[in-house]
C-alpha cells in the first residue's frame, strides 16, 4: 500500500502565533518540549468548531488574532484516538497523543482576526 | 450592574499531580497558564476545557509557575458544568484519556468584567485590570455565564479570515 492509498480525514486546530511558528519551524505538530503544554493535542473535526474554540480561548486572553491549522491524518488512526462528542458544547474533538502527532500533516492555515 | 459589565467566574482549586508511573505527565509543567480538560468525579464525566493559572513570578518577562498545588481555574464554557460547581467538589484534570491530576474546589469567586463591546475600545492593560472581586458564599453558586451557548455560526459575523499554505 502506498501513501496515496491511505484514506485520510481532515482535522482542525486553533493555535496561537507561537504554536504556529513552532509548527513551521519544526515541520509538524509537537508538544512543548519544556513542559509548557499538554502532552497531547486536541483537534476539531469541523473547521467552524475550531473557530469556536479559538474565539473563546483567545478572546478570554484578550488576543484578537489566532490561526486555524487544517491538517490531515489517516482515518484509521483518527478512529482510534480518544474523542469527545460535544466538548464544551461546541462539537466533536479528538485528542492526539504526542506519539501520533507525526501522523498529522498540516496543509493549510487560516488567520482569524476579530473585527 | 451596568449593561456593559459581565461576570467572570474564577474557581480556586487545590491540585495533586500524578507521577508518570501513575499515568500522569512525563514532563513537569513549566507554564503559568496551563490549558487542559477536566471532569467532575461525581458528575456525568463530561469533559470541559479549563485553563489553570498557577501562582507565578516574572523572570525575564516570562511568567514562571511557583507552585503547582493550587491554581485559579478558568472554565472555557461554564454553562457545560452549571450546577456541578460547588465548594469541595472533586475533579480530575485530564490530557485526553489520561488523568494527570486530582483536584478539589477550594473557593469560588465572581469577577465583574467589562463586556466585549466596551473591552474592544479599551487598552489590553486596563482590560486585564478592570475587575472587581466579589466574594460568594461558598455553597451558593449563583453566577452569570460569561460565554454564550456556542452555536454554529455564532462567530462568523465578527471574524475576518485569511488563508495561506504551510
Amino acid at each position: 500500500m502506498t501513501d496515496l492509498d491511505i484514506e485520510t480525514v481532515e482535522i482542525y486546530r486553533s493555535v496561537s502565533k507561537a504554536e504556529l511558528d513552532d509548527l513551521k519551524g519544526f515541520g509538524q505538530f509537537r508538544v512543548c518540549p519544556s513542559g509548557c503544554s499538554m502532552e497531547s493535542k486536541w483537534f476539531a473535526l469541523r473547521f467552524e468548531d475550531a473557530i469556536a474554540w479559538g474565539s473563546l480561548f483567545y478572546e478570554k486572553q484578550g488576543i484578537n488574532l489566532f490561526y486555524v491549522v487544517t491538517a490531515t491524518m489517516p482515518r484509521q488512526l483518527a478512529n482510534k484516538m480518544f474523542y469527545q462528542d460535544k466538548l464544551d458544547n461546541i462539537g466533536k474533538a479528538i485528542c492526539i497523543d504526542e506519539d501520533f502527532l507525526d501522523q498529522v500533516k498540516p496543509i493549510k492555515v487560516t488567520q482569524v482576526r476579530r473585527k | 450592574m451596568s449593561n456593559n459589565m459581565s461576570n467572570k467566574l474564577m474557581v480556586k482549586v487545590a491540585l495533586m499531580w500524578r507521577s508518570a508511573e501513575e499515568g500522569g505527565r512525563k514532563r513537569p509543567i513549566a507554564t503559568a497558564d496551563y490549558a487542559a480538560t477536566a471532569y467532575f468525579v461525581d458528575g456525568d464525566r463530561q469533559l470541559f476545557s479549563v485553563v489553570l493559572h498557577f501562582p507565578s513570578t516574572l523572570q525575564n518577562g516570562v511568567k514562571v509557575p511557583q507552585l503547582l498545588d493550587r491554581a485559579d481555574m478558568d472554565i472555557l464554557v461554564p454553562e457545560v458544568i452549571k450546577g456541578q460547581l460547588k465548594q469541595g467538589a472533586s475533579f480530575y484534570v485530564t490530557e485526553g484519556a489520561r488523568v494527570v491530576a486530582e483536584g478539589k474546589i477550594s473557593g469560588l469567586e465572581i469577577n465583574a468584567l467589562r463586556d466585549h463591546a466596551s473591552v474592544n475600545t479599551r487598552s489590553k492593560k486596563s482590560r486585564m485590570q478592570r475587575k472587581v472581586a466579589k466574594k460568594v458564599a461558598p455553597k451558593l453558586v449563583h453566577y452569570q455565564v460569561v460565554s454564550p451557548v456556542v452555536k454554529e455560526g455564532d462567530f462568523s459575523s465578527s471574524l475576518e479570515y485569511e488563508e495561506f499554505h504551510i
